[in-house]
């Protein structure tokens, strides 16, 4: 304990102020689409732009530039929420079947302590999260969160 | 949510000031980290610099490679960043000993208010500081310290505890994909009992900012280094849906042994460059160099950019690592899509393919009663992998903007999934040796060889080609159905009637033969411009200039050891001595079909006959017919001997050659 403490104050060399800035998350413009390409330029250029790595996309991710509003990958219930949303297409298969990558990640951004749970659990609320096909991504990251908070069993801490 | 911040953020701290203790080596723990107001700090950095001197610090190669130091062309060096900010001296550029000066006496300047303390250069050069602080032994009590939030926050998101270079594989039906990437992955700690979470990892990614839609324009940037190229930072999980999802591109991931105080020293880097840009240049400074060049800071005993040739491919930074024994702790593979649901099917039997053929047509097509859940629970598993696979293109759309028809088709097979409310089994896939990028031959090739033909006597034979693979390279790391190649030329010397001359210079040649399977008809398909060389009565050896483009079909079997392919093509030549060319012009246009026969035999021999018969209409002479038959042997990874055969009209040759990939 006191080598952490030590640790710490050695880590406070650089750090100072309150660190956890609040996120602002939000999975509205955070699609792969927004985040890949130039929404008018023509599917030449998009190649020819792949090819040769050139990033036309939007300039959502810098380095220093802290956090951006699609980056769903810091833990809590917003962050857990916009990675299911974002990952839509792969989230809906995985609580198809039950289990997935995608499922182990949701679990540890919501805390929950057993992701296996949480695939049997988000499976059998398989149609209130996706009711049809038109529900919005935002509404699928949303009807996760909700399913995870309703099972108490799941004991999920990250959620509010 | 606040209680787990808190202590993802003592867990974040302790891991990382772990690191950094290790690499402040001679740090005190009796350090007071409370700065005052103008101490006697001066004389103490004075007396670094003078030490830092003395020992000529700055010929240091854990120095150069911090400043991307390159020995120039007529002496001295110059670093490769072209952000001004980057360097701390005015010459700094061309001058890494000003340079290194100029860093210890900025690094400690008046510590300035946490609000502003990003601009401060002890907060924008982290990896300077921890490099310096290690080989000058700072006493840390007689200088200032400046409390960092920013970097401190971006610490704490990385979280680094490891490093892995991506690579995102070839898939030519997408030729955005021609010639793969790669980026670095910084893995988080992982937590306890659960497997690390890698989709919540960080990737770092090195690309050209865009600033036209011009292709022009573009091309033309790109090659002059007009462009400039950042490092992002990015989720990983967006990587994966773009190339696994999207672009159906299987990724390979290859974690590398670096201790932590490297792997922070790699993070502090990549945040002082996140603050400048390199010009890019698409052949050679690109993605793949200046990711090593990052990652390179790790320690100086690393080589990873002296084994990048030009032009700078993708594959050759896989390559690289393995120049360093001991650098690749492990290989992991992410199959794409479309590997998936071949993989998923491959393991079905065949009635129950026929089911999944079924529902593709029908997604409420009715499963027999007697199917058991296991069994159903399979066909659906594999019935999703393939509309994922086929609607791929959905997944760039908004929400709203997604297509009725597929989005219904996906909804029904996954109501239907779900409602058996049983767990699928993980999937896993063994990735393919036969494709592991490392693997594969080098970029560039030279061909040496010689040959006779009835016509023209004995000949020998010299080729080069840029980059990169065609069908009957050796097949190890590449992928089977696609041939990419960049300014192949030869030229041929005939011995008996003393000459030579230019056989044939492409520009490009491509060539994607994607099979036809039941549940995919993939378009195959070939382009090539350049100048090649005709052996026929309208064209007797004349070099012309030519183009081709064509589209088709590839049938495989045995794992695509065996493939067939044919297309349609339409050709043109000019600019050469023609005679019955269009319109009595030196013009020639022809369609016709190309096809082409490709066996590999185990993993080292390539046999490749090809025919291509063209019909000229209103030209002389009417139809052409040409052949030709490569077999390739590879022997070790870089080298290969082929035999080959020509059959033209009016030119038949035999030969050999000896292949060199480098």
């Amino acid at each position: 304990m006191k080598s952490k403490v030590i640790l710490l104050s050695l880590a406070g060399l650089m750090v100072s102020g309150p660190l956890m800035a609040q996120p602002k998350y939000g999975a509205a413009g955070c699609g792969l689409g927004s985040i890949l390409f130039e929404p008018n330029s023509g599917t030449f250029m998009q190649i020819l732009a792949a090819t040769t790595n050139g990033s036309s996309g939007n300039q959502t991710f810098g380095i220093t530039s802290g956090t951006s509003n699609c980056d769903a990958s810091g833990g809590g219930e917003e962050s857990a929420a916009n990675f299911a949303a974002t990952n839509r297409v792969a989230m809906s298969k995985d609580i198809a079947r039950g289990q997935g990558e995608t499922i182990q990640s949701v679990a540890e951004l919501a805390g929950c302590q057993d992701s296996a749970a949480v695939g049997v659990s988000l499976q059998k609320n398989f149609s209130s999260i996706f009711p049809n096909a038109s529900v919005s991504d935002q509404e699928v990251g949303a009807g996760v969160i909700r399913v995870l908070k309703s099972d108490a069993s799941l004991s999920c801490t990250n959620l509010g | 949510m606040k209680r787990r911040s808190t202590s993802g953020l003592q867990r974040g701290l302790f891991a990382w000031s772990a690191a950094f203790l290790l690499a402040l080596g001679a740090f005190r723990a009796s350090a007071s980290p409370a700065a005052s107001k103008s101490p006697p700090f001066a004389a103490y950095v004075d007396e670094l610099v003078q030490r830092a001197t003395e020992r000529g610090l700055w010929r240091d190669e854990g120095w150069l490679r911090l400043g991307h130091y390159r020995p120039g062309l007529f002496g001295g060096y110059e670093s490769e960043v072209d952000g001004a900010a980057f360097f701390l001296a005015g010459d700094g550029k061309t001058n890494p000993r000003a340079e290194l000066e100029a860093s210890l006496r900025s690094l400690f300047t008046d510590p300035v208010p946490p609000e502003q303390s990003k601009q401060h250069p002890f907060c924008r050069f982290p990896a300077r500081l921890l490099w310096l602080s290690k080989q000058l032994e700072f006493d840390w009590s007689r200088l200032p310290q400046q409390p960092c939030s920013d970097f401190a926050e971006y610490l704490e998101r990385l979280e680094p505890a490891s490093l892995t270079l991506v690579f995102s594989s070839y898939y030519l039906n997408n030729p955005a994909s021609a010639f793969g990437h790669t980026f670095l992955r910084v893995n988080k700690r992982s937590r306890g009992a659960e497997d690390r979470q890698a989709l919540l990892d960080y990737a770092i990614d090195f690309s050209a900012t865009v600033d036209t839609t011009n292709a022009l324009v573009y091309a033309a940037k790109g090659l002059l280094g007009m462009f400039p190229g950042v490092y992002r930072r990015i989720p990983y999980f967006y990587k994966v849906r773009e190339y696994n999802d999207y672009e159906s591109r299987d990724i390979w991931e290859y974690e590398l042994d670096l201790s932590p105080a490297e792997v922070v020293m790699v993070s502090a880097h990549i945040w002082e460059l996140g603050n400048t840009y390199f010009d890019y240049y698409y052949l050679d400074e690109n993605c793949s160099y200046h990711i090593l060049g990052a990652l390179e800071v790790a320690r100086p005993d690393l080589a990873l950019i002296e084994h990048v040739n030009w032009p700078a491919i993708p594959a050759d930074t896989i390559r690289a690592l393995y120049h360093n024994p001991g650098l690749v702790r492990s290989v992991h593979y992410r199959p794409s899509a479309r590997t998936s649901f071949t993989e998923r099917l491959a393991r079905l039997d065949p009635d129950e393919v026929d089911l999944v053929a079924a529902l593709m047509g029908d997604p409420e097509a009715p499963l027999p009663d007697t199917l058991s859940d296991e069994r159903r629970v399979r066909v659906l598993d594999a019935a999703l992998d393939v509309a994922d696979s086929r609607f791929a293109s959905e997944l760039v759309k908004e929400d709203r903007n997604r297509d009725v028809e597929s989005s219904r088709v996906q909804q029904t097979l996954l109501e239907r999934r779900a409602r058996i409310l049983m767990q699928s089994e993980m999937f896993e896939i063994e990735p393919p040796p036969r494709l592991a990028p490392h693997l594969g031959h080098d970029t560039r090739r030279l061909g040496l060889g010689s040959g006779w033909s009835p016509e023209r006597g004995a000949y020998h034979q010299l080729g080069f080609r840029l980059a990169l693979h065609d069908l009957a390279d050796p097949p190890r790391g590449y992928p089977e159905a696609a041939q990419i190649e960049f300014m192949p030329m030869s030229f041929r010397y005939f011995v008996e009637d003393p000459r030579l001359w230019l056989e044939e210079w492409n520009l490009v040649r491509v060539l994607s033969v994607s099979p036809w399977t039941r549940f995919e008809l993939p378009l195959s398909w070939t382009v090539r411009a350049g100048w090649d060389r005709y052996y026929d009565r309208g064209c007797r050896g004349c070099l012309a200039t030519t183009g081709e483009v064509g589209g088709g079909f590839t049938l495989a079997a045995f794992d695509q050891a065996l493939s067939w392919y044919a297309l349609g093509v339409t050709e043109v030549a000019a600019l050469a001595p023609i005679r019955g060319g269009i319109a009595g012009l030196p013009l020639r246009a022809g369609i016709g079909v190309h096809s082409g026969l490709r066996l590999r035999l185990g993993e080292d021999f390539v046999l490749l006959p090809e025919a291509r018969f063209s019909w000229l209409p209103e030209q002389d002479p009417r139809t052409l017919l040409r052949a030709h038959g490569t077999l390739r042997y590879q022997y070790v990874r870089n080298f290969a001997f082929e035999l080959n055969a020509s059959l033209d009209p009016e030119e038949r040759r035999v030969g050999a050659a000896s292949l060199l990939y480098f």
